[in-house]
């Protein structure tokens, strides 16, 4: 009798601590499950994805391009300036690398790239921009009231610096002023089909993952 | 250890690899390879064309993911040691170039070194890497 009863109070205590700490793991499998993102996704991930701010601006054909037309599909955005000699072809040509790999789902995926240097880039040079880098890509400006929102919405900074007057030497001639470059935020943002914000890409990660992303984010 | 840096040749002894120019829309960027197999520093203070235009040394920097393009006047190539220009880090910013360059063709870039003087390469005008890794 005292045996049992001694019996009963080790094995209830233990059954119970097996009942929670079940409890707990299947609880911690389903959490799981509802993060998806932290498994799949490569990029700097929004904790919590917010609708990304809707826009609209001119692109290079002069025509007029809001970013709400494009749901149901993914929306790659970067910005940057023309006169831009590094860094933003850098990340252009993963643009183009994404595209080309994306074979038939090319098409459902929009690669813009929003100016941060309206001065200079007018439709024209944009234009030639595009055509140069052979990206079936939308290039986008604006007048300063109408890209200044979007600046600010996605959290771009940029500033401009001047260049420094250069001696010359040998078949060698000075910059001139009118000559600039910015600095500016270089992360390429994820749209979702459903206009969801959902993580950014710098120009140092690998095109593999941008193109598993973009991937994933379309069959999603 | 000692050993070693005796065998080291004195002073700087620069090779210059791999040069290449990317061509983007509004300018270009040269990109190449340094090393300095010597037992010294050597320091690139300038670099020019063979035609008239804008030639400066840049790095490409990320910080706290705003990219800026900050310029070098001086680029040491310590000794035993190389420095790659390469896209997103240190390259040759070109502009408002009297000739433009085709991609396929070469151009004369001039190297201006403190110790080293002058070290003239014909870079690759390509949007590619010319090496196996883009």
């Amino acid at each position: 009798m005292v045996f049992s009863r001694r019996l009963l109070l080790i094995v209830i205590p233990v059954l119970a601590l097996i009942s929670i700490t079940g409890v707990f793991y299947v609880l911690q499998l389903t959490s799981d499950d509802q993060l998806p993102d932290e498994k799949d996704l490569h990029g700097l991930i929004y904790q919590e994805p917010r609708r990304a701010p809707d826009f609209t601006l001119i692109d290079q054909d002069g025509e007029i391009f809001t970013l709400s037309s494009t749901e149901r599909s993914v929306s790659l955005i970067f910005f940057g300036y023309a006169h831009c000699p590094d860094a933003c072809p850098t990340a252009l040509i993963k643009y183009r690398w994404v595209q080309e790999h994306l074979e038939e789902d090319k098409d459902r995926v929009n690669f813009i790239f929003i100016t941060v240097d309206p001065e200079r880039d007018d439709p024209e040079t944009l234009k030639s921009y595009v055509e140069y880098l052979k990206i079936d890509m939308k290039y986008l400006t604006g007048d300063e009231d109408d890209l200044q929102p979007v600046w600010n919405n996605f959290g771009i900074y940029f500033e401009k610096e001047d260049l420094p007057e250069v001696e010359g030497g040998p078949g060698f001639r000075s910059s001139q002023t009118e000559n600039y470059l910015m600095a500016h935020t270089s992360l390429i943002f994820i749209i979702d089909k459903e206009m969801n914000l959902r993580e950014a890409f710098t120009l140092y990660d690998l095109n593999e993952d941008l193109l598993a992303d973009v991937k994933f984010l379309l069959e999603e | 250890m000692l050993v070693w840096f005796l065998l080291l040749p004195q002073g700087p002894s620069i090779m210059v690899e791999a040069p290449w120019v990317r061509t983007a829309p509004m300018g270009a960027a040269g990109y190449m390879v340094i090393t300095n197999r010597g037992g010294e520093a050597d320091v690139l203070v300038s670099v020019n064309l063979d035609f008239g235009g804008m030639a400066m040394l840049h790095e490409t920097v990320i910080e706290d993911n705003i990219m800026k393009m900050k310029m070098v006047t001086n680029l040491e190539i310590p000794p035993d040691s190389k420095v790659e220009l390469k896209p997103g880090g240190y390259h040759i910013m070109l502009q408002d170039l009297e000739q433009p360059l085709q991609d396929g063709e070469t151009v004369k870039i001039h190297l201006h070194l403190e110790r080293s003087g002058t070290i003239t390469v014909d870079a690759l005008i390509s949007q590619e890497s010319p090496n196996s890794s883009s």
